[in-house]
């Protein structure tokens, strides 16, 4: 058996690792292996790409395991960690005992920040702003929210969210990918990876961003957050900008027209299928089906973004902000459209949370960029039908100390990042509407009641989405991967 | 470890063995001789050897107890008779004598006959009687969970399904059998499962199953298909109340962690479960043409039959498309057509459907005609009708359906008259019109922003106001000395000649007006020659030295952005020399407070002037107090006034407060003053 032969066993899709070990078990194991074909190395849910055609990316699940609640999902993130004490989580206690010091027996050696564990003493601060009840349970909500406070009776507060992550981006990776260190795929490309695309026109798996008018230098966000990890890359996460080219590099250089184009991708195809043929590397099926999105996009794209025939009610639900492109409410207006084309995953980012002085002028410019337009995707997508089988999560890597970081004046004051509580809130199919969730303590710095890790949150999720979170895997370098690692569990009562 | 442990382990090897034996006996009985007797004999000396080994283990794992003797005893001897069997089937194979030769296959049949007993006499010791030919474990179905007896119908199922595999007739580990009420409450060696234990609160029976996994003790055992928490639940519940024998749910206090609990025990009785019953599972081929015939078809989950059908958005659907579906259109409970062009002309392929719970038309043109086949689908739950010219007309043909929960009848005719038709004949029925227009109503308008660019200029400057949205109007206020504060309509930019506020905001019809938006803009009319500084500033804030000051240009908050000069625990004083004599009555100083980065204001103002260049008067000395306790981030112009004077060059000293104040985090560190610009006028 020369080399000539070995080459020709591409077929059974030789890996550098399976190379090895069946050389290990000697050449009649590679006689075996090709007489018995590839199905034999690999098992059809193995497959990294299924039928990639025209039809767009299928799911690696034939069928969800148990019934979905919901077909998709919009996830507001709001990066920087948005204080739970000034919008959600109502603790009178702390104006009361305003400026006195957190006791020790609260803290309880919990770990700080380098930004104030030089401090001495960690005043105890209220929020600087009022509280409304809003809806049939009386719900409290911060003044600073009065059009999510109206859409209470929708919505699922969580006021026991927490998480291990101290700093940004580790909290906000360990969010969208289960781990705290960088290189797993994100929630939309294991979505992407199990459920498939219901549109070929556009990604399962769509990204926006947005900077918040609370603190405009605030924490950079990296592409990796919607990166594929080890996931195929075409589960990776779009980012639509809010620009004359919303997806970079889509269209074609000027003199090329479409024909000329089609012309290209199709040699191109003919070309990567040889070498596939050959080679059997799925990334070249991939590349092929990458190409052909891209050239779907090219009309699907400049549709979807086209806000313009929008009506003016619309406008005014979401705010005049929504005119503007690349505000968080232009991006919501956008998440409902792409909702609309059934993109499975649509995530919105936007920064500025992160306030660790000033926080009362800044939370208020900043809650003012979310509220009317998170209120008002609830809303529309209500009265659109869509919120039966939407799931709109709306929350931060991690919530805010109930202390002042720094000086405490009358009028103003910072907090740090806390992760033992915060507060997240979910609408939509399956998650039970009007209802608070969890409690913390009167100091808002422990949980008391129904604590949810976040690997219980991302568990959730894919539960509502009809996956089990134990089951949807990736095998990779030797071990299974998945999204929850290997904790995490449902949170029947939302 | 016992020997007697290895049982399981020995008895499988005389089985296979023996099995090989007789395997080899058939094969070689049709060849030609000499036959390889040899190979068989040796077979079955192993056989012999191993049964005898299974024999003595098995016997003393007996003696460790917990088994139903009468089976026992037919497993035992049995097995002494299977191992007396193979070592007579040895001899008579090594026989050359004429009856042993005539015997040994008919023996062989009776060995393995033995084997097949023993082996099920064992098997039957371990799994439990019914083992083999168990039926599928029946589940109880529960119609109403309010009249379903407690013991019966729910503590007893659970036992069955985690207990009773090793507490049973059969197999009674602990003496203690679990199959019925009677057997319960007699216990096992361990003494009475139900009543409370001396040591704790606890009975044994909820003592073993809250111990520990790893407790040896631990029921059951580790290995075992464990109890669920909600089984647990169920099971304290029923303890709590006095371990009632024959009480019925309803008869017992819940608490909100049972009622969903209990709830979910109930039979699911809705049209989805009903359907799913009836309906054959869909072969795989079926979803893959239709996918390949672009019509989205998906298993509502892996195990159902039922099917959701998108036709995503498609504007070519025909009647060909909805042939495709045919063969299973029993099994399609979702049909989501919206956005496509199903119209009138097709709405007659919905009669095929009748199991159809989801559907949705929004935006498809469809008319009142349609509700005659949505009438047909009498497991209807949600039906999405926004956007189609229907009236009131058409929902009155809706109002037979017993299971339709949600209607959407946005951007229709529909009435209120019709919406409260509908929901008078079912309470269940929400009807999703337009979100009230209340909440949203009030929208106001995003403020314009005003752009200039810089804030201070030498001789005129140009303004714009600059708005997103298509047809505000813009309206803008100059509030300088021509205190004209009538608002002016905006079309394009204008050009200011002095130091002026601009105000601005936006309107249109029907929105609030927005937030008034503000920006100064200062003139400095006062050609300068040089600016001279008496102390070099802070080297990683120098930016462009004494020009910074001249340069027209602002500095933003961001206090490293080159257009600040900072002092590190020093005063300020620069020396500006003007290219021609000026008459000049106000200097400002612009100047940034960060308390967090020890940057203040400046807490003192002096200003000398001198005519020829060389000898300079004081014009004016300003003290301000120190600064506040604050962590504000602030920019400010400080304008200092004085008498009009002609001059050459002017000096102005900026007293630093030189040292972090008492109520700082760093009280006593070195703190900063930072400046940008200085305007004369």
């Amino acid at each position: 058996m020369g080399e000539k032969k070995i080459l020709l066993d591409n077929a059974v899709n030789l890996n550098r690792r399976a190379f090895l070990g069946k050389s290990a078990l000697g050449v009649g194991g590679l006689a075996l292996g090709s007489l018995l074909g590839c199905n034999f190395y690999r098992k059809e849910g193995e497959l990294v790409v299924k039928e990639n055609n025209a039809m767009g990316i299928k799911g690696i699940l034939n069928a969800p395991h148990h019934s979905a609640k919901v077909k998709r999902v919009i996830y507001l993130f709001q990066s920087g960690g948005p204080s739970q004490l000034e919008l959600f989580d109502y603790k009178p206690l702390l104006n009361e005992r305003r400026g006195e010091d957190l006791p020790e027996s609260i803290r309880n050696g919990q770990r700080l920040t380098g930004m104030t564990s030089g401090q001495d003493k960690f005043p105890l601060v209220g929020s600087n702003f009022g509280w409304k009840q809003y809806g049939k349970n009386g719900t409290w909500i911060s003044d600073l929210l009065p059009y999510m406070g109206k859409m209470v009776d929708d919505i699922c507060i969580i006021k026991s969210m927490y998480t291990e992550a101290i700093n940004h981006d580790p909290a906000v990776t360990f969010f969208q990918t289960g781990s705290q260190q960088p290189g797993r795929p994100s929630i939309g490309s294991w979505l992407s990876y199990g459920l498939g695309s219901e549109n070929e026109n556009l990604p399962a798996f769509t990204v926006l961003l947005s900077r918040g008018s609370g603190r405009p230098n605030g924490q950079p966000l990296y592409t990796r957050l919607w990166g594929n990890g080890f996931l195929h890359s075409l589960h990776q996460g779009v980012q639509f900008r809010a620009a004359k080219d919303p997806v970079l590099y889509l269209n074609d250089p000027k003199g090329v027209s479409k024909e000329t184009k089609r012309t290209i991708l199709d040699n191109l195809a003919a070309l990567n299928e040889k070498q596939y043929k050959e080679f059997g590397d799925e990334e070249i099926q991939s590349r092929i089906a990458q190409y052909e999105m891209a050239y779907r996009m090219q009309t699907s794209v400049p549709e979807v973004m086209d806000t313009e025939k929008e009506p003016d009610y619309i406008y005014k639900m979401y705010g005049s902000d929504a005119k503007i492109p690349g505000t968080y409410a232009a991006n919501c207006l956008l998440a409902r459209r792409l909702a609309e084309q059934d993109v499975r995953f649509i995530q919105l980012y936007h920064m500025g949370w992160d306030q660790h002085d000033n926080l009362p002028a800044a939370i208020e410019k900043q809650a003012k960029d979310v509220d009317q337009a998170s209120a008002a995707l609830v809303a529309d997508l209500k009265q659109r039908g869509m919120l039966e089988d939407t799931l709109v999560i709306w929350g931060g890597e991690f919530g805010r100390t109930n202390y002042s970081q720094g000086l405490l004046t009358d009028t103003n004051y910072g907090r740090d990042h806390h992760p033992r509580c915060f507060t997240m809130w979910l609408a939509g199919g399956g998650v039970k509407p009007g209802i608070v969730y969890g409690e913390t303590d009167d100091f808002g710095y422990n949980i008391v009641d129904k604590p949810v890790h976040v690997h219980d949150f991302q568990a959730t999720l894919l539960h509502l989405l009809g996956i089990d979170h134990e089951r949807l895997t990736y095998k990779y370098q030797g071990r299974r991967f998945r999204l929850t690692d290997d904790e995490g569990h449902l949170e029947k009562d939302i | 470890m016992q020997f007697g442990n290895l049982h399981p382990l020995i008895l499988h090897l005389p089985i296979g063995i023996l099995a090989l034996a007789f395997l080899m006996e058939l094969f070689y009985r049709k060849k030609p001789a000499p036959k390889d007797n040899g190979a068989i004999l040796f077979a079955l000396g192993i056989s012999v050897v191993s049964s005898i080994f299974a024999a003595v283990s098995g016997w003393l794992l007996s003696e460790n107890g917990g088994y139903e003797e009468e089976l026992l005893s037919k497993h035992k001897w049995i097995a002494i008779a299977f191992t007396l069997g193979t070592i007579l089937l040895f001899f008579l194979k090594k026989s050359t004598k004429k009856w042993a030769v005539k015997g040994y296959f008919p023996s062989f049949i009776l060995v393995l006959l033995l084997l097949t007993l023993t082996g099920h006499y064992g098997g039957s010791l371990t799994h439990g009687e019914d083992f083999l030919f168990k039926k599928a474990y029946q589940e109880v179905v529960i119609e109403d969970i309010d009249e379903a007896l407690v013991f019966n119908d729910i503590v007893q199922p659970i036992l069955d399904q985690k207990c009773v595999s090793c507490h049973n007739q059969g197999k009674a580990k602990g003496d203690l059998l679990l199959t019925s009420q009677k057997e319960l409450l007699l216990g096992g060696t361990s003494g009475s499962l139900l009543d409370s234990l001396e040591t704790e609160q606890k009975s044994l029976l909820m003592h073993r199953i809250h111990m520990p996994l790893e407790e040896e003790e631990h029921m059951p055992p580790k290995g075992k298909v464990q109890l669920t928490a909600e089984e647990i639940l169920l099971l304290e519940w029923w303890m709590e109340n006095n371990n009632c024998f024959d009480c019925l749910v309803k008869t017992l206090p819940t608490d909100k962690r049972l009622e969903p609990i209990l709830a979910a025990l109930e039979k699911d009785t809705s049209p989805r479960a009903l359907i799913a019953e009836e309906v054959d599972a869909v072969s795989e081929d079926f979803l893959i043409g239709l996918n390949q015939q672009n019509i989205s078809a998906q298993k509502i989950s892996e195990d159902s039959p039922l099917l959701a059908i998108n036709f995503k958005q498609r504007k070519d659907l025909t009647q060909a498309d909805f042939a495709l579906l045919q063969e299973y259109k029993e099994n399609i409970v979702e049909l989501n057509l919206a956005f496509t062009n199903f119209n009138d002309t097709l709405i007659t392929e919905l009669k095929a459907f009748k199991n159809l719970t989801k559907v949705q038309l929004q935006h498809t043109g469809v008319t009142n005609a349609v509700g005659e086949y949505l009438s047909k689908l009498s497991y209807l739950e949600s039906l999405n009708l926004i956007g189609n010219p229907i009236d009131d007309s058409g929902l009155t043909a809706l109002e037979g359906l017993q299971h339709l929960k949600k209607l959407y009848v946005w951007q229709t005719d529909v009435t209120e008259k019709g919406i409260a038709s509908i929901q008078a004949q079912s309470e269940l029925i929400l009807v999703q019109e337009q979100i009230a227009d209340s909440i949203f109503a009030a929208s106001a308008l995003t403020p314009p922003v005003i752009l200039a660019e810089n804030e201070v200029f030498q001789d005129s400057l140009k303004v714009s106001l600059e708005q997103h949205f298509e047809g505000a109007q813009l309206f803008y206020v100059l509030h300088d000395s021509k205190k004209d504060t009538v608002p002016k309509s905006y079309s394009k930019p204008f050009y200011i000649k002095e130091s002026t506020q601009v105000t601005g905001y936006a309107t249109h019809e029907s929105w609030e007006p927005s937030e008034l938006v503000k920006a100064d803009f200062l003139r400095s009319n006062v050609a300068v020659k040089n600016v001279a500084l008496a102390q070099p500033p802070h080297q990683k804030y120098a930016a462009q030295g004494g020009k910074t000051l001249m340069d027209l240009k602002r500095g933003t908050t961001n206090f490293v952005d080159g257009q600040w000069l900072g002092y590190e625990g020093r005063h300020v004083t620069a020396t500006i020399e003007f290219k021609e004599k000026t008459e000049v009555s106000r200097v400002s100083v612009g100047s940034l407070s960060i308390p967090n980065s020890w940057i203040f204001f400046p807490v003192g103002y002096t200003v000398w002037g001198s005519s020829d260049g060389t000898n300079f008067n004081r014009l004016k000395r300003i003290k301000l107090p120190k600064p506040e306790p604050s962590i504000s981030v602030e920019k400010q112009v400080y304008a200092i006034d004085f008498e009009p004077a002609t001059l050459k060059k002017i000096r102005v000293l900026v007293e630093s407060p030189l040292k972090n104040p008492e109520w700082h985090a760093e009280p006593g560190g070195n703190s900063f003053i930072f400046l940008d610009e200085i305007v004369f006028d």
